[in-house]
């Protein structure tokens, strides 16, 4: 009796939407665009992106977007919840995640875009020309192959 | 004296009526453990958000845009979609398991979360056939002694590679001990190709690549100038080679098809030059049985090279060799069920390696941990007042399913 009478006043507490309709409206989206994800992948793998993955990346990126916008929005009820203190918890973080990634583009990401000689000398790949245009070879820099003459020298 | 009476009387006063009623108002519409929960997510938010905004970093700005692709370092996009379905299966389920213990329904909600919990077992193992596969192919986290992975295609490389292939057993290990010069290596190794016939395919196999390639690569740098500026030089030069040796090996058709295609054409011409120039010099010679003997050597290196550079440019339009791992010879000896696997000329795999195993790692252990949290409510009868409890670990386990969302398309797929 008690049980029932605790029950009766969550109920009243809560507001108590059965939202099962829309959890598998978005369990389904997101299969769609895990499928959508894979194909893309797939896709550039097999070579129909050719020269222009940058574009599959691009959708994939966005399908993933979408992805986590319905999971937080719908499976984490957030789009349910009352009061300004969800938005006080996950702006900042977002913001800040996105400052912590910005923050490593210049040193880390761009910085084979500043390579020295000495650090070029090392690099795993011939940085200046990582593929040869023509199937004709012997028409690399003059610097480069100076390059490697010294790194294998070792 | 009277005025604090009166303070007291005040009181009293207020007291008695009832008058003075403290408001509590919530500093939250929620309650504290989920408050709790959404702080420590947020950090979360950052930490992960670090280690991918580090990965994507590094992977596009990895020198000469030379960041493996997915079939590259056996990352299976099936197993990673199967992965990805399960995952969000299973944030599904615990959605699922949260309305039915808001609803009372304890039976309905231990089943959910029973199948939550399997669908979690079922990504740990599925990540660990994954695992187990790149270390069977010496894809190492750390660059330590098990890696089998080489930034360059260098004469550490070529080291590695000959003692790799002596240590197999089908090279008597006394040339194992050798200097990547062409002339003292090549003196080493006993000529096994009269007792071929004998060898199973797998010994075969490795002899002839040591024969044709490794040592062909350890004439080219030991023997020839590695100054291609001058444009009657034949084109040869150490790196190129290297290239193209690694290639046989484990061949990344999609960055060096042309390099090798082009490096295998300045072979050709280099020795059939060479070849042309030896009569005169073994004449030149004379009785020096030393220079006799060293002649007759380049030419039989030569020789090997020319006849295996065409069974090459024949096997070429032959099998597609657009994933790298299906040809080589290092998938050959996988095919005959060797525990052999040569080392693996991947530019940028060790950085790779590094960022993969960290991040599906974290995910991994915040996947276990999502585990144990499951692992508690199964003993529990799951009414209405466990609710909060479910909620709060179902929250946990979208946050796990959301960086798998990105971690999914950023591994498998890009």
């Amino acid at each position: 009796m008690s049980d029932h009478d605790i029950n009766a006043e969550h109920h009243d507490d809560h507001e108590d939407h059965d939202h099962s309709a829309t959890y598998w409206k978005v369990f389904f989206g997101l299969m769609v665009c895990t499928a959508i994800s894979t194909a893309i992948g797939m896709m550039i793998s097999n070579g129909v992106f050719d020269g222009n993955e940058l574009s599959g990346w691009g959708i994939m990126i966005t399908v993933s977007c979408v992805k986590a916008f319905l999971v937080i929005t719908f499976f984490m009820h957030l789009k349910w919840e009352v009061g300004t203190w969800k938005w006080v918890l996950t702006i900042p973080a977002s913001i800040m995640s996105l400052f912590l990634i910005l923050m490593l583009v210049p040193d880390v990401g761009l910085r084979t875009h500043h390579y020295t000689d000495e650090r070029s000398d090392r690099a795993a790949y011939d940085v200046e020309s990582p593929i040869p245009a023509s199937p004709a070879v012997g028409h690399h820099e003059e610097s480069s192959d100076d390059h490697s003459d010294n790194a294998e020298g070792h | 004296m009277s005025e604090h009476e009166d303070h007291h009387d005040e009181h009293g006063h207020d007291d008695h009526h009832g008058h003075l009623q403290l408001e509590y108002e919530e500093a939250l519409p929620i309650n504290n453990g989920k408050v709790c929960l959404w702080l420590f997510l947020s950090t979360e938010i950052m930490f992960f958000a670090g280690l991918i905004g580090t990965y994507i970093v590094l992977r596009f700005g990895s020198p000469g845009d030379t960041w493996p692709r997915p079939h590259d370092v056996h990352v299976s996009e099936i197993l990673g979609t199967i992965n990805t379905f399960i995952l969000i299966l299973s944030s599904f389920t615990v959605v699922l398991t949260y309305e039915a213990t808001k609803r009372n329904n304890a039976t309905r909600a231990k089943m959910f979360l029973a199948f939550t919990f399997l669908c979690g077992c079922a990504f740990l193992g599925i990540k660990l056939v994954e695992y187990s596969g790149k270390f069977a192919y010496g894809i190492h986290p750390n660059p330590g002694a098990r890696s089998l992975l080489y930034e360059q295609a260098d004469v550490y490389y070529l080291k590695d590679l000959r003692a790799k292939l002596t240590s197999s057993g089908a090279i008597p290990l006394a040339a194992a001990a050798t200097d990547a010069m062409a002339e003292e290596a090549a003196a080493q190794v006993p000529d096994v190709t009269d007792t071929s016939g004998a060898q199973s395919g797998e010994s075969k196999l490795i002899t002839d690549f040591l024969q044709n390639s490794v040592q062909w690569a350890e004439y080219v740098v030991g023997r020839v100038p590695n100054t291609h500026v001058d444009p009657t030089a034949h084109g040869l030069n150490h790196r190129d080679v290297l290239i193209a040796v690694s290639q046989e090996v484990y061949p990344i058709e999609r960055r060096y098809g042309n390099l090798t295609k082009a490096t295998h054409v300045a072979e050709k011409a280099f020795i059939e030059i060479r070849l042309a120039e030896l009569p005169a010099e073994q004449e030149a010679a004379g009785d020096d049985k030393d220079v006799q003997s060293l002649l007759a050597f380049e030419k039989k290196i030569l020789e090997a090279r020319q006849a295996h550079l065409a069974h090459l440019t024949a096997h070429a339009h032959g099998e597609g060799d657009e994933h790298g791992h299906s040809s080589g010879v290092n998938a050959e000896l996988r095919e005959s069920e060797s525990k052999i696997i040569l080392p693996m000329h991947i530019p940028s795999g060790n950085m790779f390696s590094a960022t993969y195993f960290l991040l599906t790692g974290f995910h991994a252990l915040h996947v276990i941990v999502g585990l144990i949290l499951f692992a508690f409510p199964m003993f529990w009868t799951l009414d209405r007042s466990r609710a909060n409890y479910i909620e709060n670990i179902g929250l946990y386990w979208h946050f796990v399913d959301l960086v798998w969302i990105f971690l999914f398309p950023l591994f498998y797929l890009f």
